[in-house]
């Protein structure tokens, strides 16, 4: 099984990541909610707050983030954000 | 014949001209660039909704009909996107005549620029001047959009319509009015596949995302008509750059000739008076 998927995160101003990852955590309208590989055809909102990822390498990443959606299909991971800036 | 005087004027009033266009060709070209970078940056995010309104708006939701569904009516609106300030040559004119050459009528409209209300002399929905640039398009672009999609969705407009140049090249701006609401072509291109799972629900997702996905179209349209504007600017002002250098020669031509000519004409009077005395 896949341990990894494409993560490519995308702004107005811009890509703010694209590369592999193992995990994503964000949050939708009704919660807390995490992607891993083999994931499932699967779309969702995402509202602002915080969201986490685990990179290919296993180092943890957090961003700050505006409102925006995800996509899952495949191996490939979309997520569009109004604004987003790493912390 | 104009004095030698007089066209000295002319010539260093030209020479003048001819610098403040070149200072604003050249901010124009930089504004140019940097609104053409933004347009790439904005490219992806906005096809990525768009990938998404494509899965969703072939489902049959309660939400996502008001959003699709053909309105009749006769409230229709036109947001008119011109610029603030002139010298950027046909940017507005081919955009008002477009507008003028449509069969169609609009109960409203709505100006994004001061050039569009000086022309058509009408009063702007809401009553309030509107401008942006390159620096706020997506405040600017929020803020009309809620307005429009509130008046929207209490149906006291039908359809919406936005007139805009297109941006196709540093010399092609193509006039254009699109149709923004309902929304149009969204089950164009790619989306994901059918047995999609959507969170919380496809119907609170519609409810979501379009608002979203509407706001976002009217901020595209808004960086394509300020890029647009700068393109329009640049090669206006480079034209008009060129026209200077062209009169400036045209006009030395004429000082050296006229000096010429009064050169020869007091040297005849010399050796006349030199003839008369001998």
């Amino acid at each position: 099984m896949e341990t990894s998927f494409k993560l490519k995160i995308l702004t107005p101003d811009g890509i703010l990541f694209s590369d592999s990852a193992r995990q994503v955590t964000a949050r939708n309208s009704t919660g807390e909610f995490g992607v891993l590989p083999g994931h499932t055809v699967f779309a969702s909102d995402i509202v602002s707050g915080k969201m986490d990822i685990i990179s290919q390498t296993g180092e943890n990443m957090s961003f700050e983030v505006g409102n925006g959606l995800i996509s899952v299909e495949g191996e490939e991971v979309t997520i569009a954000l109004d604004s987003g800036t790493k912390v | 014949m104009p004095s030698l005087k007089e066209i000295r004027t002319k010539i260093s009033s030209v020479k003048s001209t001819k610098r403040i266009m070149q200072a604003m060709k050249m901010i124009a070209t930089v504004k140019y660039a940097k609104t053409q970078v933004m347009i790439n940056s904005f490219r992806p995010y906005y096809d990525a909704y768009q990938k998404i309104i494509a899965t969703v708006s072939k489902m049959p939701t309660k939400s996502g009909e008001k959003f699709l569904k053909k309105r009749e009516g006769d409230n229709d609106l036109l947001v008119l996107i011109s610029s603030d300030r002139g010298l950027c040559g046909s940017y507005n004119t081919s955009l008002f005549r477009k507008v003028e050459k449509e069969d169609a009528t609009y109960s409203a409209k709505l100006f994004v620029g001061k050039k569009g209300q000086d022309y058509f002399k009408e009063n702007s929905l809401y009553g309030e001047e509107i401008s942006f640039t390159e620096k706020n398009y997506k405040e600017v672009g929020r803020d009309i959009s809620d307005k429009l999609l509130s008046s929207y969705l209490n149906d006291e407009l039908s359809n919406i319509y936005i007139g805009y140049n297109h941006f196709v090249s540093a010399i092609v701006q193509e006039p254009k009015i699109a149709k923004v609401l309902p929304f149009e072509n969204t089950g164009e291109g790619e989306g994901l596949s059918a047995d999609v799972l959507i969170e919380p629900d496809v119907e609170s997702f519609v409810d979501i995302v379009f608002p979203q996905y509407f706001n976002l179209i009217v901020c595209s349209i808004l960086l394509d008509a300020i890029t647009s504007e700068h393109a329009a600017r640049t090669a206006a002002m480079d034209n008009a750059t060129k026209n200077a250098d062209e009169i400036i020669k045209e006009t030395t031509k004429l000082f050296n000739k006229t000096r010429q000519a009064s050169i020869t004409k007091e040297l005849m009077d010399i050796v006349n008076g030199a003839e008369a005395v001998k």
